[in-house]
């Protein structure tokens, strides 16, 4: 109770990383479930690896074109947001294009796309020992500071993205589930879908330039899967996963900074530990139902 | 173009990918027409009817659609739709209604009357609020039905719409079928496989055989055994 008191209140030092912790919590659910839906769950892995790289990228290119001035984490923080973006932005326009084109290799691309991103990280940052740390941090979802600059370009790019998901849902829903029949209602199907990319895309890149690829793909995908069993609409799926990713965040962020323990694996593992609770309670309640028929 | 032709294909090919798997049609739906299309497996039905859906571009030749703002009215087959979606029946009725309503506006209460009313039309107002993916193949049917209705359509085009689903359920739907075609005067197409249908509900046949489309009328054939002869099929 004491550490909720801390963390709650107006100078806790860290408040800005609880509040960005927080918003990813509630808005990397809402993209996971069109993710889960449109069973694009590679997408979410693939992704934040592109990210990450772009992220490298950009921690990097002092090294690569001999500036002065080294952009380390932390201290240029445009040109990062734009390197992940970026990246993101190109990388899902690459793959709705192709999986348009051949469905049939779309996982093994996803697949690679993942591998590559990866390699090439770790690959052009082996030359810079600062950038290197920095980028292992976001790898492994340390949340430490997070200046005001960074919470509101975060909180402005989450809410573009929440206003978007809220406006046009109906349009979304229609492409997503029947993608023929939204033809035959005239509506411009390749526009939608590349709209619903872009902000899968940009939620991606904000998430793991605040939390790393590891934090952003399981607040993405664990909180849809936990719900997914216990909602019978789609606003339900859409609220209680968002809830989920929201609470199990703050929850983290308290536990981690009562006991010490990094914040993003600390998140992960108790969606974890909900998720299995929440199956393990359906089987119970399922052969509850049985034994009472008998 | 005839004023009451909804549809006229001329010399039409349909295929995927350039691929053409037939070509050279020619055809004309019009008003009050009610045709059942027929084929062996894989012979392009389902493709000449996404042609004339306009999910599919034609490779070669001219389609020309009746000017009105909502001609037609898709059925898919239940098969192609994600059963991930918690969708209730009526949310997916509502779905017809969304050609009429621009992106990002919230939708009429008219459209949501009119989404209920169609429900009715094909007696199934008390699917309104169950899921979706829980309903019977039969069901589930109509509430395709009733969101094809929901865009107000001239022209319903149906793909295997009795496919799966037991005798009576078949029949009640070619039933609403034949009522919406005699009373409304809607025009329909379906796909279909069952000789019953052909029988007893179309008046005109449309044929695919040696990729070509052919199109007769009822009284030319007078028995199951000439069909089945025409599809190369055997009958029970």
């Amino acid at each position: 109770m004491n550490s909720m008191m801390e963390i709650l209140s107006a100078d806790f030092l860290l408040r800005n990383s609880l509040y960005v912790s927080v918003a990813i919590g509630l808005i990397c659910p809402i993209i996971g479930v069109y993710i889960i839906l449109r069973r694009m769950v590679f997408l979410g892995i693939a992704l934040p690896q592109i990210s990450s790289f772009g992220i490298a990228l950009v921690l990097s290119i002092h090294i690569w074109f001999g500036h002065a001035n080294p952009t380390h984490y932390g201290e240029q923080n445009i040109m990062i947001y734009a390197g992940a973006i970026g990246l993101s932005l190109i990388a899902i326009i690459w793959l709705a294009f192709s999986e348009k084109q051949n469905q049939i290799y779309s996982e093994s691309r996803l697949g690679a796309v993942y591998a590559i991103g990866l390699a090439a990280s770790i690959l052009i940052l082996a030359k810079c020992p600062v950038a290197e740390q920095g980028w292992m941090n976001l790898l492994k979802g340390e949340i430490i500071s997070v200046s005001n600059a960074d919470l509101w370009l975060t909180i402005f790019g989450l809410g573009i993205v929440v206003f978007c998901f809220w406006r046009f849902n109906r349009e979304f829903t229609l492409v997503s589930f029947d993608r023929e029949m939204a033809i035959t209602l005239k509506k411009n199907v390749l526009l939608w879908d590349l709209l619903l990319f872009l902000l899968i895309g940009a939620t991606i890149a904000i998430a793991v330039l605040v939390v790393g690829p590891l934090v952003a793909f399981g607040f993405i995908i664990i909180p849809p899967l936990i719900s997914r069993g216990l909602v019978k609409s789609m606003r339900g799926f859409i609220f209680f996963s968002s809830l989920i990713g929201g609470v199990c965040a703050f929850l983290g962020f308290m536990l981690a900074y009562k006991y010490d323990l990094p914040v993003g694996a600390l998140d992960i593992t108790l969606l974890g530990v909900i998720l299995i609770l929440t199956f393990l309670f359906k089987d119970i309640f399922k052969l509850f139902v049985k034994l009472r028929k008998n | 173009m005839n004023t009451n032709t909804l549809v006229s294909l001329k010399n039409v090919a349909v295929g995927y990918n350039s691929n053409v798997i037939l070509d050279g049609i020619d055809l004309e739906i019009r008003q009050g027409d009610f045709i059942a299309l027929l084929g062996p497996n894989g012979c392009g039905k389902t493709t000449l009817l996404k042609t004339i859906a306009g999910i599919l571009k034609p490779i070669s030749g001219e389609i020309n659609y009746y000017d009105v703002e909502n001609l037609i009215g898709y059925v898919p087959q239940r098969e192609t739709l994600n059963p991930a979606f918690l969708l209730t029946g009526y949310e997916v009725v509502l779905m017809g209604t969304y050609g009429r309503v621009k992106a990002g506006r919230p939708l009429p209460q008219k459209e949501k009357e009119f989404a209920i009313k169609c429900l009715r039309l094909i007696d199934s107002e008390q699917l309104a609020n169950k899921p979706f993916f829980e309903l019977s193949g039969g069901q589930r049917q109509r509430i395709l039905i009733a969101r094809a209705l929901a865009t107000r359509p001239r022209l319903l085009l149906l793909d295997e719409p009795t496919s799966g689903i037991d005798s009576p359920t078949s029949q009640s739907i070619m039933e609403t079928l034949q009522t919406l075609n005699i009373e409304q005067g809607l025009s329909i197409l379906l796909i279909t496989h069952d000789i019953n249908v052909i029988k007893n509900y179309a008046k005109d046949i449309l044929i695919i055989y040696n990729n070509k489309v052919h199109r007769t009328v009822m009284k030319d054939i007078t028995t199951p055994e000439k069909i089945a002869t025409l599809l190369n099929i055997s009958i029970d």
